[in-house]
C-alpha cells in the first residue's frame, strides 16, 4: 500500500560522471518521496543535477549508489524487461515539444497510446480527442503540428503524454520556450490533468511563474537536495 | 504499431519531406534506367549472337574442340563431321563455313567486318528466313544473299538488290582489287553487336572468297532421325568421334556463345559494370533521402523510442521507405526503358525488348539496393536517444 502511495522513493541516491579520478558527483545522498496525485517541482541552477535526476527516475539511466523505487521497481536491480514494462507507466514532456511533423495532432497523440486491437482503436481515438478537447485543441485536431503556436504545440506533447494515463508524469523545462500566458496554460494543463488522473507529475524547471501550479518544490543545487518553498526562488 | 500500417509513419514522411524525396526517386529512376539499358544491350548482345544458331537445320553440333564462338575462326576437319553419319539416329550430316572478312560501300568507298556464311546451297546447314526460294541460285559461282536487315552502314545494298543484282567486293583486308560478288537477293537474319549484316553464299563461293579450306568447315550439323532422342545420339557421336571434337546440343551451343561473348569479351564486363554503376547510384540516392529524414526527426524517433517502440520498428518503418521510393521510381524507369528500346532497335536492328521475367529481376534488384541503403541508414538511427531529449 506504501509503495502504491509513494511512487517514487530514493535514499542516499548519488550518481557520477565519468571515472572516480577525472569524474564528478552530480548527485550526492538524495532522499525524496513523491506521491500519486502530488505536482512537485524540481529547481535550482543549471549543471545542479536535476536533469540527471530525472532520468534516472525516468528509468532512461541506470542508478550508481543508494536506492531508487520507481512504481514499486527498484531500479539497480530491475532486469530489462522491468524496465521495459516500468517505461510503459512513465511519460516525459521535454523543453521542445518534440512532434512528429508528417503527422496530424491527433495522429500524434494516438501514436503515443498502448497498442491495443482493432475493437480498442476507436476507443483509443475517442480517448485522444477528449484529452485534446480538454486541453482546448479540439480544433486543432487534424492540423500538422507546424500550423500551431508554440504554447499549442507544447500542449499536444502535454497530451501525448498524458492520454495514456501514465502513473508518473516527467517534465523538462516544459515552459522554457514559451511565453508567460502560453507556459501558464501548458503548466495548468500538466497540474490539472495529472491531478485527475492520480498521477504524480514532476517539472524541472527555472520558470518562477509557474510555481503556483505545484504542490511543493524541491530544490537541487551541488547535487543536495532540499524541500523550498513556493513562494519564491 | 498501427504508425507501420493504420497511419503509416513511411509513407507520411516521405510525402512531408517532398522535396527530398522527388529527388530521390529521380535519382533511383535515373538508376532503374541504368540498369534495364544495360539489361537491354545484354539482351541484345545475346539475342544477336545467337540468331544464327538458332535457325541451324540440325539438333547437335560438331565443333573443334576449342570452338568458343562462330565469331572466331575455327576449323573442325571434315572426316569427322562424315563420320558421324553412321551413328544410329542421325539422319543426316551438313557444314557450315563461317568467316568475317570486309565488305566495301560502294558508294563512300570504305570497307567494313561483314559476318559470311557458306553452306551447301542444295543441302543448307540453316533454315533462313525471307529467301524467297532464291537459295538454290547461290550454286552459281560469285553468287551471294544479303541480309535485308543488315545496317545502313553498307550502303543502298539492300534497295539496290530488290531492284535487280547488285555487285559488292568482299576481302579479307578490304583490297579495292578483290572479285566481285554479285547479291542476287536477299534473307532475314539480323545484324549483332560487332557485325552490321551478314552475307550468305555457297561454300564453293566461300573457298573462293576467304581461301578457307573446304575440308575445315567451323562446325557440322547434324539432323536427327525422327524419333531420336538428342542426348543419347549426343553420346554416341561423341564416343564415335573420341575427345578430338566437340559434340553439343542446339541449347548448348547457344549457351557456349553466349558465355563467350557475357566472360570472355570485354563487352560482358562493360555491361555488368554498368549493372553495378546502376545499383550504387540507386543504392546512394535512396540512402540519402532516408539519412536526411532520420536526422530530421531523430527527437521523435527517441520520443517514440521513450515510449515503447522497439529498435526494429524504426528499420521496418526505414524498410517501407525504401521500398515505396524503389517501387514508384521503378515505373518511370521502365516506361522509359521501353521508349529508348524502341528508339534503340530502330536504329540498331537489336533485339532488346524486355521479357516479364526480366522486369520482375530489375525489380527484385532495385528492392535489395533499397534495402541495403536502408541498412546503412539504419546506423544513423543509434543516435535517436532518449537521454539527448532532456535540456
Amino acid at each position: 500500500m506504501e509503495a502504491r502511495t509513494r511512487l517514487v522513493t530514493a535514499r542516499e541516491l548519488s550518481y557520477r560522471y565519468g571515472t572516480a579520478e577525472t569524474g564528478r558527483n552530480v548527485l550526492h545522498n538524495i532522499a525524496l518521496d513523491i506521491r500519486a496525485g502530488e505536482v512537485v517541482l524540481l529547481t535550482g541552477p543549471s549543471g545542479s543535477g536535476k536533469t540527471t535526476l530525472l532520468t534516472l527516475i525516468g528509468s532512461l539511466r541506470q542508478p550508481q549508489q543508494g536506492t531508487l523505487q520507481v512504481l514499486g521497481v527498484d531500479l539497480l536491480r530491475a532486469s530489462p524487461g522491468q524496465l521495459r514494462q516500468l517505461r510503459q507507466d512513465i511519460r516525459f514532456v521535454y523543453q521542445r515539444h518534440n512532434l512528429l511533423h508528417s503527422l496530424t495532432v491527433l495522429q500524434n497523440v494516438t501514436a503515443c497510446m498502448p497498442n491495443t486491437p482493432a475493437s480498442g482503436r476507436a476507443a483509443n481515438r475517442q480517448r485522444a480527442i477528449e484529452m485534446l478537447d480538454h486541453l482546448g485543441l479540439i480544433e486543432k485536431i487534424h492540423e500538422k503540428p507546424e500550423q500551431l503556436s508554440g504554447g499549442q504545440q507544447q500542449r499536444v506533447a502535454v497530451a501525448r503524454a498524458l492520454v495514456s494515463s501514465p502513473a508518473l508524469l516527467l517534465a523538462d523545462e516544459p515552459t522554457a520556450s514559451l511565453d508567460r500566458e502560453a507556459g501558464q496554460r501548458v503548466a495548468r494543463a500538466m497540474s490539472d490533468v495529472g491531478r485527475q488522473l492520480g498521477c504524480a507529475v514532476l517539472i524541472s524547471t527555472h520558470d518562477e511563474r509557474i510555481f503556483h501550479v505545484a504542490d511543493r518544490r524541491l530544490h537541487i543545487e551541488d547535487g543536495v537536495i532540499a524541500e523550498h518553498s513556493l513562494q519564491g526562488p | 504499431m498501427d504508425l507501420l500500417w493504420r497511419t503509416p509513419l513511411a509513407t507520411l514522411q516521405l510525402r512531408h519531406h517532398l522535396g527530398s524525396t522527388v529527388g530521390a526517386l529521380m535519382g533511383v529512376s535515373v538508376a532503374v534506367l541504368l540498369m534495364f539499358m544495360e539489361e537491354g544491350f545484354q539482351h541484345a548482345l545475346y539475342r544477336s549472337a545467337v540468331r544464327l544458331h538458332r535457325i541451324l537445320a540440325g539438333d547437335l553440333i560438331i565443333a573443334e574442340r576449342s570452338f568458343a564462338s562462330i565469331t572466331i575462326p575455327s576449323g573442325l576437319p571434315r572426316r569427322f563431321a562424315y563420320r558421324a553419319a553412321s551413328v544410329p539416329g542421325v539422319a543426316a550430316i551438313t557444314l557450315l563455313y563461317a568467316n568475317t572478312p570486309l565488305l566495301r560501300n560502294p558508294q563512300t568507298n570504305s570497307a567494313r567486318p561483314i559476318m559470311l556464311y557458306g553452306i551447301d546451297p542444295l543441302r543448307p546447314a540453316i533454315n533462313p528466313r525471307g529467301t524467297a526460294n532464291n537459295l538454290a541460285l547461290l550454286v552459281l559461282p560469285s553468287r551471294a544473299l544479303f541480309d535485308r536487315l543488315s545496317r545502313a552502314s553498307f550502303g543502298p545494298v539492300v534497295e539496290r538488290a530488290k531492284s535487280g543484282e547488285v555487285e559488292a567486293q568482299l576481302s579479307e583486308d578490304g583490297n579495292p582489287d578483290a572479285p566481285m560478288i554479285r547479291i542476287i537477293g536477299l534473307f532475314d537474319l539480323g545484324p549483332t553487336i560487332t557485325f552490321d549484316g551478314t552475307v550468305l553464299v555457297s561454300d564453293l563461293t566461300f573457298h573462293t572468297l576467304t581461301g578457307q579450306p573446304l575440308d575445315r568447315p567451323t562446325f557440322g550439323v547434324v539432323a536427327l532421325a525422327r524419333g531420336a532422342e538428342p542426348r543419347t545420339v549426343k553420346a554416341e557421336v561423341q564416343a564415335r568421334l573420341g575427345a578430338g571434337v566437340r559434340v553439343l546440343t542446339k541449347a548448348e551451343l547457344i549457351a557456349l556463345e553466349i558465355r563467350f561473348w557475357d566472360r570472355e569479351t570485354p563487352i560482358g564486363y562493360i555491361l555488368k559494370l554498368g549493372l553495378f554503376i546502376g545499383f550504387a547510384v540507386g543504392l546512394v540516392f535512396v540512402y540519402q533521402v532516408l539519412q536526411s529524414i532520420i536526422g530530421n526527426n531523430l527527437p521523435e524517433y527517441a520520443v517514440l523510442k521513450t515510449v515503447g517502440y522497439p529498435d526494429y520498428f524504426f528499420i521496418i518503418v526505414l524498410f517501407q521507405m525504401a521500398t515505396v521510393i524503389g517501387t514508384i521510381a521503378f515505373i518511370p524507369g521502365l516506361v522509359t526503358a521501353e521508349l529508348l528500346y524502341a528508339m534503340a532497335e530502330r536504329m540498331t536492328g537489336l533485339d532488346m525488348s524486355l521479357q516479364f521475367i526480366d522486369a520482375a529481376l530489375i525489380l527484385a534488384i532495385v528492392l535489395v539496393m533499397c534495402m541495403v541503403s536502408a541498412l546503412l541508414a539504419a546506423r544513423r538511427l543509434q543516435g535517436a536517444d532518449p537521454i539527448s531529449l532532456f535540456s
